[in-house]
């Protein structure tokens, strides 16, 4: 005589799962509240915010790159240069600017070094043995407009590489 | 003057109701308890996501969290070292046994387990879930009418599997 479906029935409805062990129970509490958590505090990551910084940091940078490169592509294309002493005065920017009635005029040069370096003797092509001398200085110039008295000056720093031979001939 | 009572986390309790039934059925879905104990972990997780309080939560929704935790565990590990820990399979008693077990319950539990999936699927839901066929259809997507009659399906598998001398 074989087994009834229902007496099956009865007989697997007496077997008792084993419980949920408490180590787990106490784990799936603590994994609710770590699932919760991030919706409680939308506090940005402190990684964002460092990348946010890089990114804007970056976006200064170039703008400034761009800016600087401009500037010099102004200075090479202008014709009106000032030369003084082997120094060109950045005039093209102010001989635009004045094209009213106010004219600047350049009334001061200054070239203060700001440091000096010995780098050593180098092999040049055209001048053989030769120390090389490294000088930063910043470069400053002034102009005035003698009509209204209005002065701008620019600064310009610089770094200045110089030969000078070893050959004794 | 009386203290007050401690504030009962209701998740606490309905884990405490729930939680067995949905680890038993988690270990019918996957070949470890490791893995089991993970998925029973994320499909609450994908609950507590949607569900602020335990009050409405229809259970048949819950074993079909469970049970989708734990099709996206399997994909999952496959890769993983968890796999030499499966083949040698699970080590955790899943029923409570007063006694030594008798030959005739081992030969039940060994029949259990050859059950084909979706058979033993729907006869622990309906056995140790304690869930309706409408519960059952609606954690495994299907018509109720088909998760009856693999409930039936199932039991007379069982019975067939059974040696002659112990059914």
């Amino acid at each position: 005589m074989s087994l009834h479906p229902d007496d099956l029935e009865r007989e697997l409805q007496q077997w008792q799962p084993a419980p949920l062990p408490e180590i787990l129970a106490e784990r799936l509490l603590a994994a609710r509240t770590d699932a919760l958590q991030p919706a409680a505090s939308p506090t940005p990551q402190p990684w964002r915010i460092r990348s946010r910084l890089v990114m804007l940091g970056s976006v200064a940078a170039a703008l400034a790159l761009a800016a600087g490169a401009l500037f010099q592509a102004r200075r090479s294309f202008d014709p009106g240069r000032l030369m003084t002493s082997g120094t060109e005065l950045p005039l093209a920017s102010l001989g635009s600017a004045s094209a009213g009635s106010s004219r600047y005029l350049p009334v001061d040069w200054g070239n203060m070094i700001l440091s000096a370096a010995d780098d050593g003797v180098v092999q040049h092509e055209d001048l053989g043995p030769a120390r090389r001398l490294r000088y930063e200085a910043v470069e400053t110039f002034r102009f005035r407009d003698p009509q209204s008295g209005a002065t701008i000056q620019i600064e310009v720093p610089r770094e200045d590489i110089v030969l000078v031979s070893l050959d004794p001939i | 003057m009386d203290a007050m009572p401690a504030q009962v986390d209701p998740w606490r309790a309905w884990l405490h109701e729930w939680g067995t039934r949905l680890l038993l059925y988690a270990r019918h879905q996957t070949p470890s308890e490791a893995d089991a104990q993970d998925a029973l972990q994320e499909g609450l997780v994908r609950l507590w996501r949607q569900a602020t309080t335990p009050t409405g939560v229809p259970p048949g929704m819950v074993f079909r969290l469970v049970r989708q935790a734990a099709i996206d565990h399997a994909r999952q590990r496959q890769r993983r070292e968890r796999r030499e820990q499966a083949a040698a399979g699970s080590t955790v008693e899943p029923f409570i046994c007063p006694v030594e077990p008798d030959e005739r319950r081992q030969a039940l539990q060994a029949a259990v387990s050859r059950l084909p999936h979706d058979q033993r699927e729907v006869l622990t839901l309906k056995i140790w879930g304690e869930l309706t066929f409408d519960q059952i259809a609606q954690a495994l997507d299907i018509p109720p009418a088909t998760a009856a009659s693999r409930y039936r399906y199932a039991l007379d598998h069982l019975r067939r599997l059974l040696p002659p001398t112990l059914a």
